[in-house]
C-alpha cells in the first residue's frame, strides 16, 4: 500500500515537472505581446517599454522559467502581472467555486447515470428511451443547455439566480444548481451507457444464471453479484468523468458568471499571464493524476486480482 | 425470462417501447431546437420591431431620486478592471471604478459643462501660466486633509512614465508644476496649450491619490485589490477576485450634493453577452453602461428603463498601411463614399447613433464654438452613399482586384456587423474586403505594436475621445508623428493649424483653424468616419439619476443615484 502511494506520489512529481516545463513553453511560443493589454487603452512606445521591463518580458525563456521554478518550489506561485496581486489569491476564491461545481455535477452524473443505466440495462423497454434521451443530452452543448436553463428557470420562472456562485453553503447550492444541471447534461449520457453496457455484460455471465438458477433473490444477485463486478468500468469512467468536468466547467462558468478557475485560465492564456496559466494548469494535471491514483485504488478494492497485479 | 429471448409475446410488445421511443425523439429533438434558436435569437434584433431613432431622447441626465437604497448591483460590461489606479486605467471598467474612489481636479457635470473639483477656481494667467486654488475641505477616506502637496503629488505622477501612469502625454507641453502658496499649485507651460485644463478632469490627468499612501505602499501595488486612498464619494471596501468589487459609500464627503444615496454598490464583472440580458431580464443587475448595441432589443420587458446619451465613441475603418490599395488615398475615398452609414445607425444600432462624416464626431465639438463646427461639418459630403462618384474615382486603376485584408474583434458582434456593411459597400464598387477576426490581445496589438500590422490593410476601429474636443483625437491620428498614423500621412501646412489650434484659448478663432484643418484631412481620407454611436444606459426601476452621456467615464455618477420608491 505504501509502495503503491510513494510510486504514484513519485509520478506526479515527475508529470508536474514535465508539464509546466511544457506548458510554460507553448505559453512562450505562443504569439502575442502581452505587454499591449497591460497598457489599456494607451499604449506608447515609452509605456510599453516600460510594461516590458518591469515584468521582464524580454527576458530569454530559460530564466523567466527558472524565476518562476524556484519560486513555486519555495511555495510562491508568482504574482498575475495583469491583476499585480499574488497568484495564490487570486485563485482562492476560485477553487472553492470550481469544485463545489465539479463536485455537485458529478454527484448528478453519477445518482442520475448509474441508477439510470442499472435500470435500462434490467428492464429492456426502459433501455431504449433512456439511451434516446441521453443521447440528445449527450448531443447538446453545454452552453445551449446552460441559456435554455437561464431562460426558463431563472428569467422564466424564476426559481434560480441568473449568475454569480453564491456565499455559503445552501446559497452556493441554489446558485449552482443551473450551471451544475448544465455541465451534467452531457456527461449524463456516458455514465449511463457505460453502466448499461457494464451490467448487461454481468448479466449474461454464467455465476448470474447459476444464482438464479438456485433461487437466490433477484435483488441481492443485482447488488452482489451483477453490481459489484459491473463497477469496475463505471468507476474508471467515474474518474475520468471528475477529471474532464474541471475543463468542461469553463464553458459553464462563462455562460453563468461564475468566477472559476476553468475561466481564469482562459482569461489567463489570452492574456498571457504566465504566472496563472501555470499554476492552473498544474492543479489541473494534479487533480487528473490523483483522480487517476483514487480511482485504482477503487477498483484494487472491488477487484482483488488488480490488486495482486500492482495497478491496471 | 431471459431479456434476450424471441418468443411470439415479445414480438407485439417490442412495438410498443419503438413507438414510445420515436415520441421521445420527436419531442427532444422539438426540445434541442428550440434550444437552439433560443442561443441563436438570444442576443440578436428581433427583426422588424427596432426602435425608432426619432422616437429616443438624447439625455445626458436622467431623472432625479432622492430615495436611500441599502445595496444595488452595477454590472462592468468589459469583465474585471486590471486596476483602479486613475492613472494606470485606460480602459472602460478600470476608469469608471477610479472615477467613482478619486476625485479629479476639476471636473465636468454630465453635460460636458467644466467645474471645480478638488481645484475650487483656476486661473489662466497668461496663454503660459495656470494657477489652480486647492480646496480646503476635501478628505481623503482616512480623515486626513487633500492638500496642495497631495494634488502636486498626483499631478506628477500622472507625468511621469515611470510610475506606470499612461497619461503621460497630457503633460507634453508642461514645463513645470510648482506649489506656490499654501492652497495653490503653479503649471507653466513651454508652448500654450488649450487642452490641459480639460484633460485634468479626466481620472487618468486629473486623478488626485494620496502623497503619503502611495509613497508607503509603492506605485505598482496602488490600485490593485483595495490598496487605494482617494477622497471620493464612494470607498472600496472588498474586492472578490474575480466576482466583484464592493464599495460603501462616504458619507463624510466634501460635495454636498454628492454625498451618496446608495450605501453599497456592488460592482459585477460579467462580460458575457446573454448573461448580461439575462441578468438584466430577472432584475439581478440594477443598472449598466456597457451593453452590446445588437443586444439592446433583447432589454425590451426589462424590470427598468433604457437610456441613450451623447457619446464620444466613434467607429471608424483606418488604414493599416501606406503601401498597397489602402494607401491609396482615393481607394479610401471612394469606399468611404460607397458605404450606406444609415444603413449602420439602423441594423447595427437600431437607430441609436448617428452617422459621422469625418474623424471628430459631432458629440466631440466644443461646445463653446457649435455653430462653427456645424457649418463646416453640413459641406462634408457622406450623408448617403455615392456609387457612381466611388467608382470614378477608381476608373483607371490597376490591382483593383487585389482583396483587402480588414481587422476585426473576434466574437463581438456589433463590429461583425459593421464590418459586413463595410464588405457590402466594397463590392458595390468593385473592390475586396476580406475580414480577418483576431482575438483580444492581437487586435488591441494591432493598434501598438507595428508587426502585428503586418499584412492587414484596414482595421476596424472603436475608439472615443477623453473630452469634447476634436483636438483631443487629431493629435492620435493625422499628424505625421501619430501614434495612430500608420499610413504616413503628412500634412505640414494642416499640422501648422491643428498645432496653432491648440495654442489658441478662444474658441471661435481655434475651430476655424481646425475646421480648416479638418476639411483637409478628410478630405484626404485619413480615416473612414462611419458612425458615432449614442451612450447606452440601463437602471432598473429601483434606482434612477446616474448620468447617460460618455462623461460617465471620468465623474462620480454612482453618487447621482438616488432610489425611487
Amino acid at each position: 500500500m505504501a509502495l503503491f502511494i510513494l510510486k504514484r506520489l513519485a509520478a506526479l512529481i515527475l508529470t508536474l515537472l514535465v508539464a509546466s516545463f511544457l506548458i510554460y513553453g507553448s505559453l512562450y511560443l505562443a504569439p502575442g505581446d502581452p505587454a499591449t493589454q497591460l497598457a489599456g487603452g494607451r499604449a506608447t512606445p515609452e509605456v510599453l517599454e516600460q510594461i516590458r521591463e518591469r515584468y521582464q518580458l524580454d527576458e530569454p525563456f530559460l530564466t523567466r522559467y527558472w524565476d518562476w521554478l524556484t519560486g513555486v518550489l519555495h511555495g510562491d506561485l508568482g504574482q498575475s502581472f495583469v491583476y499585480r496581486q499574488d497568484v495564490s489569491s487570486l485563485l482562492a476564491p476560485r477553487v472553492g467555486n470550481t469544485v463545489f461545481l465539479v463536485v455537485y455535477a458529478a454527484v448528478l452524473i453519477l445518482g442520475v447515470g448509474i441508477p439510470l443505466g442499472l435500470s435500462s440495462a434490467l428492464r429492456r423497454r426502459l433501455g431504449s428511451a433512456v439511451t434516446v434521451v441521453t443521447a440528445i443530452g449527450m448531443a447538446t452543448p453545454a452552453f445551449v443547455a446552460a441559456i435554455v436553463l437561464i431562460t426558463v428557470f431563472a428569467v422564466g420562472l424564476g426559481w434560480f439566480p441568473v449568475f454569480g456562485p453564491g456565499e455559503g453553503f445552501v446559497d452556493r447550492l441554489w446558485h449552482l444548481t443551473l450551471p451544475a444541471v448544465a455541465l451534467a447534461v452531457s456527461w449524463v449520457a456516458y455514465s449511463t451507457q457505460v453502466t448499461k453496457a457494464s451490467v448487461r455484460e454481468e448479466l449474461g455471465r454464467e455465476h448470474v444464471e447459476t444464482a438464479r438458477s438456485r433461487g437466490i433473490p433477484w435483488s441481492r444477485i443485482v447488488r452482489r453479484h451483477i453490481f459489484r463486478n459491473a463497477l469496475i468500468p463505471i468507476t474508471t469512467v467515474a474518474g475520468l468523468t471528475v477529471a474532464g468536468l474541471i475543463a468542461g466547467a469553463v464553458v459553464v462558468e462563462q455562460a453563468f458568471g461564475l468566477n472559476g478557475l476553468g475561466s481564469f485560465l482562459v482569461q489567463a492564456a489570452s492574456q498571457k499571464d504566465f504566472a496563472v496559466v501555470q499554476a492552473i494548469s498544474l492543479l489541473l494535471v494534479s487533480t487528473f493524476v490523483v483522480a487517476n491514483a483514487v480511482v485504482d485504488l477503487v477498483n484494487g478494492v472491488l477487484d482483488p486480482r488488480l490488486r495482486l497485479k500492482g495497478s491496471s | 425470462m431471459n431479456v434476450l429471448s424471441t418468443s411470439s409475446g415479445a414480438g407485439r410488445r417490442a412495438r410498443a417501447p419503438r413507438l414510445l421511443a420515436l415520441a421521445v425523439i420527436l419531442a427532444a429533438a422539438a426540445l434541442v431546437l428550440c434550444g437552439a434558436l433560443l442561443v441563436a435569437c438570444g442576443g440578436e434584433d428581433e427583426g422588424d420591431e427596432s426602435t425608432d431613432a426619432t422616437g429616443v431622447e438624447l439625455q445626458s441626465t436622467t431623472p432625479p431620486a432622492d430615495g436611500l437604497v441599502d445595496e444595488i448591483t452595477w454590472n462592468l460590461g468589459f469583465g474585471e478592471p486590471t486596476t483602479i489606479d486613475p492613472h494606470k486605467a485606460g480602459d472602460y471598467g478600470p476608469c469608471f471604478v477610479a472615477s467613482q474612489l478619486h476625485d479629479t481636479l476639476v471636473r465636468y457635470t454630465p453635460d460636458w459643462e467644466l467645474g471645480p473639483g478638488i481645484a475650487e477656481s483656476w486661473e489662466q494667467v497668461d496663454d503660459l501660466t495656470l494657477v489652480y486654488t486647492i480646496r480646503q475641505d476635501a478628505k481623503f477616506w482616512d480623515g486626513s486633509q487633500v492638500t496642495a502637496d497631495d494634488v502636486l503629488y498626483s499631478l506628477e505622477r500622472s507625468a511621469d512614465w515611470d510610475t506606470g501612469s499612461i497619461w503621460a502625454d497630457f503633460f507634453a507641453s508642461v514645463e513645470s508644476m510648482e506649489k506656490t502658496g499654501p492652497w495653490e499649485i503653479t503649471v507653466k507651460f513651454s508652448v500654450p496649450d488649450e487642452l490641459f485644463n480639460k484633460e485634468m478632469a479626466t481620472s487618468g490627468g486629473g486623478g488626485i491619490v494620496k502623497k503619503d499612501y502611495v509613497d508607503e505602499v509603492g506605485h505598482e501595488a496602488y490600485g490593485a485589490g483595495t490598496t487605494v486612498m482617494g477622497s471620493g464619494p464612494y470607498k472600496v471596501v472588498e474586492w472578490r477576485p474575480g466576482d466583484q468589487i464592493t464599495l460603501e459609500a462616504n458619507p463624510d464627503y466634501w460635495d454636498p450634493n454628492l454625498v451618496p444615496k446608495v450605501a453599497k454598490v456592488n460592482l459585477t464583472f460579467i462580460s458575457e453577452t446573454s448573461t448580461i440580458t439575462s441578468a438584466i431580464l430577472s432584475g439581478e443587475i440594477d443598472g449598466s453602461y456597457e451593453v452590446p448595441a445588437t443586444s439592446v432589443p433583447a432589454l425590451e420587458g426589462a424590470p427598468g428603463t433604457v437610456y441613450f446619451g451623447p457619446s464620444l465613441t466613434a467607429v471608424s475603418v483606418m488604414a493599416a498601411r501606406g503601401d498597397g490599395l489602402a494607401g491609396d488615398p482615393d481607394v479610401r475615398k471612394a469606399l468611404s463614399m460607397a458605404i450606406d452609414r444609415q444603413a449602420i445607425v439602423d441594423t447595427v444600432f437600431n437607430g441609436h447613433a448617428v452617422i459621422n462624416k469625418t474623424l471628430t464626431p459631432p458629440s466631440a465639438w466644443d461646445p463653446e464654438a457649435l455653430d462653427i463646427y456645424e457649418a463646416a461639418y453640413a459641406e462634408i459630403p457622406g450623408d448617403e452613399p455615392d456609387i457612381e462618384g466611388a467608382k470614378a474615382l477608381l476608373e483607371g486603376k490597376e490591382g483593383l482586384d487585389t482583396p483587402l485584408v480588414m481587422a476585426m474583434a473576434a466574437g463581438d458582434e456589433p463590429e461583425l456587423r459593421v464590418s459586413s456593411i463595410v464588405q457590402q459597400a466594397a463590392k458595390d464598387i468593385g473592390l475586396t474586403i476580406e475580414l480577418k477576426p483576431l482575438q483580444a490581445m492581437d487586435m488591441a496589438n494591432v493598434f501598438y505594436v507595428p508587426e502585428y500590422r503586418e499584412g492587414l490593410d484596414l482595421v476596424m476601429t472603436w475608439g472615443w475621445l477623453d473630452i469634447p474636443d476634436p483636438l483631443d483625437y487629431t493629435v492620435l491620428s493625422v499628424m505625421e508623428t501619430s501614434y495612430f498614423n500608420w499610413t504616413g500621412y503628412s500634412n505640414p501646412e494642416m499640422e501648422v493649424l491643428l498645432n496653432e489650434a491648440r495654442e489658441t484659448f478662444d474658441p471661435a478663432t481655434r475651430a476655424a483653424s481646425v475646421v480648416e484643418a479638418q476639411a483637409m484631412y478628410t478630405a484626404d481620407a485619413v480615416t473612414i468616419p462611419l458612425v458615432n454611436p449614442h451612450q447606452f444606459l440601463y437602471m432598473s426601476d429601483r434606482i434612477s439619476g446616474a448620468p447617460s452621456s460618455f462623461a460617465y467615464m471620468w465623474i462620480p455618477g454612482l453618487a447621482m443615484i438616488g432610489g425611487t420608491e
